[in-house]
């Protein structure tokens, strides 16, 4: 009779190595972070100062302030929805199964993942140095930050639908455009919805830092502000960005749920 | 067809299989698991490209022609699957009116909502023929198997098909079920004069739905004969 086998395989050699070389480099990035325990615990005062200066916070430019909001979120909006229409046909030849070919699939890839690894920060500073300071720098930026997130998720998503749809359409003559949007399309709607709430999140959090190299928006306020050590109108910023981002998260979640079903 | 031949890597899967149907006949294809059955009716159509051989139908020679006349052809072939193969999240009408998806190019087709009224009207009349007219708004999940299989077949009538292939269409449903739609598809053949290939596991639904059985056994045929002439131990004997 055999015996119960033992609770944990024995590993590699290999696997071993990598294990060991994993945690020592963990233990030399906490001394590269210059973690301190000390530094932490000196500048508790300071930041408690600075949280003090900060209440009551300041409506004296609440006017002006609202309307860099309301900029932020225009910025986003427009930069999200222009973005995702770039990003669904970019996706579809990206996806491995409907790609016409595969240097297409592998420019399309390589094309979503470079605008993926640069930070929408890099890419504002590089459209403000080119098409000029304001909102419209912001809103190049969030697209092409856009396009680097939802072009990913939606080939994938297209990528992972069902086969068998796709079959029966072709079996019946359907030409791949067609399968495309009657089969594929239909079949990943929920997750292209569901990432596309996720890219107006990300990038409603996003045009808020844009606004601190020039890409327009309430970032360039709240820079001002921090600079002038006005706090307490720096913390009037931070709670507005505080609710629009909480509100928009709470819009998705309901939009969400509507047509995904999604609990959470 | 004639000497058809698929192999896998070094797995012959069809060898050799030659046969001729009849216009407005009922054909069965039997055979255990890995016997060739659905690669031959995939092959069929070319969703399998077949390594070897010829298929003539609807006068031309299948193997030969190029992707757009191939996709003329299929559009006069409804294919029907073991799992029904519709799109899980449109509604019933959407997936019936699929059928026309070869007709013309563009969206119309795609969704009910952007379809002509004839098309929705020809839809309609699909699903009363297998008798799912309540249905045409509910989604494709929320139907039953057996429905699904209906709404399957209601999209293939769409196509005003002069032939039909089925792979196991009863395969996933339940006895009664099943003896439901083996009848739907047999009159339905008959009354239309549809040729109809049917893939099955069920020997009394070969001897009693279709006009000629064909048994392969490891992608040769073994049995070729006239459903009348067969007895149910002569080509149950094909599973032993």
């Amino acid at each position: 009779m055999n015996s119960a086998p033992h609770r944990f395989e024995k590993p590699s050699i290999l696997s071993f190595i990598l294990f060991v070389l994993f945690v020592a480099f963990l233990a030399v990035s906490f001394d590269g972070a210059e973690i301190s325990l000390t530094n932490l615990i000196k500048g508790i005062p300071d930041m408690g100062r600075l949280v003090g200066e900060m209440f009551p916070p300041s409506l004296d430019r609440i006017d002006a302030l609202s309307v860099s909001l309301l900029e932020t979120f225009e910025i986003a909006v427009a930069g999200t929805a222009f973005g995702i229409l770039i990003s669904l046909p970019l996706a579809i030849l990206a996806s491995k199964n409907l790609s016409p070919h595969p240097t297409i699939y592998y420019m399309s890839r390589s094309l979503i993942s470079f605008f993926r690894t640069v930070p929408e920060l890099i890419w504002a500073i590089f459209f403000v140095a080119s098409v000029g300071l304001g909102p419209f720098a912001g809103f190049l930026a969030i697209v092409v930050d856009t396009i680097g997130f939802a072009g990913r998720f939606f080939a994938e998503a297209m990528e992972e639908s069902e086969k068998g749809s796709q079959e029966a359409l072709e079996a019946l003559g359907a030409s791949k455009i067609d399968i495309i949007f009657a089969s594929v399309i239909p079949y990943s709607m929920p997750s292209l919805i569901n990432t596309s709430l996720y890219a107006l999140e990300k990038a409603t959090r996003s045009s808020v830092v844009l606004g601190l190299v020039g890409a327009g928006g309430i970032g360039i306020e709240l820079k001002v502000s921090m600079d002038m050590f006005r706090y307490d109108q720096a913390a009037t910023i931070i709670i507005a960005i505080f609710i629009l981002v909480l509100l928009v998260e709470q819009v998705s979640s309901r939009i969400r749920r509507k047509f995904i079903g999604d609990k959470s | 067809m004639k000497n058809l031949n698929k192999s896998y890597a070094q797995t012959k899967v069809l060898t050799d299989v030659s046969f001729a149907i009849n216009e407005g006949t009922t054909t069965s294809i039997i055979g255990s698991n890995g016997s060739g059955k659905s690669t031959l009716l995939r092959t069929l159509l070319r969703l399998i490209e077949p390594d070897s051989g010829e298929i003539h139908f609807l006068d031309r020679d299948i193997t030969k022609i190029k992707k757009k006349e191939l996709r003329k052809v299929r559009s006069q072939v409804g294919f029907v699957f073991q799992k029904h193969n519709l799109v899980p999240k449109l509604s019933v009408l959407s997936n019936v009116m699929h059928g026309k998806l070869s007709e013309k190019k563009g969206p119309r087709y795609w969704y009910e909502s952007l379809a002509p009224k004839q098309c929705r009207e020809e839809a309609m009349e699909s699903l009363r023929a297998v008798g799912l007219e309540d249905f045409a708004k509910r989604k494709t999940t929320d139907i039953s198997g057996g429905q699904s299989q209906r709404v399957a077949i209601a999209r293939a009538l769409m196509q005003k098909p002069k032939i039909i292939f089925a792979d196991e269409p009863v395969a996933s449903l339940d006895p009664k079920n099943g003896e439901k739609i083996m009848e739907l598809f047999y009159n339905l053949a008959k009354e239309k004069n549809i040729t109809l290939i049917f893939v099955s596991h069920n020997v009394d639904h070969a001897l009693n739905y279709s006009d000629r059985v064909i048994a392969l056994n490891r992608g040769v045929i073994n049995i070729d004969k006239d459903s009348k002439s067969c007895t149910k131990d002569a080509i149950g004997c094909i599973y032993e």
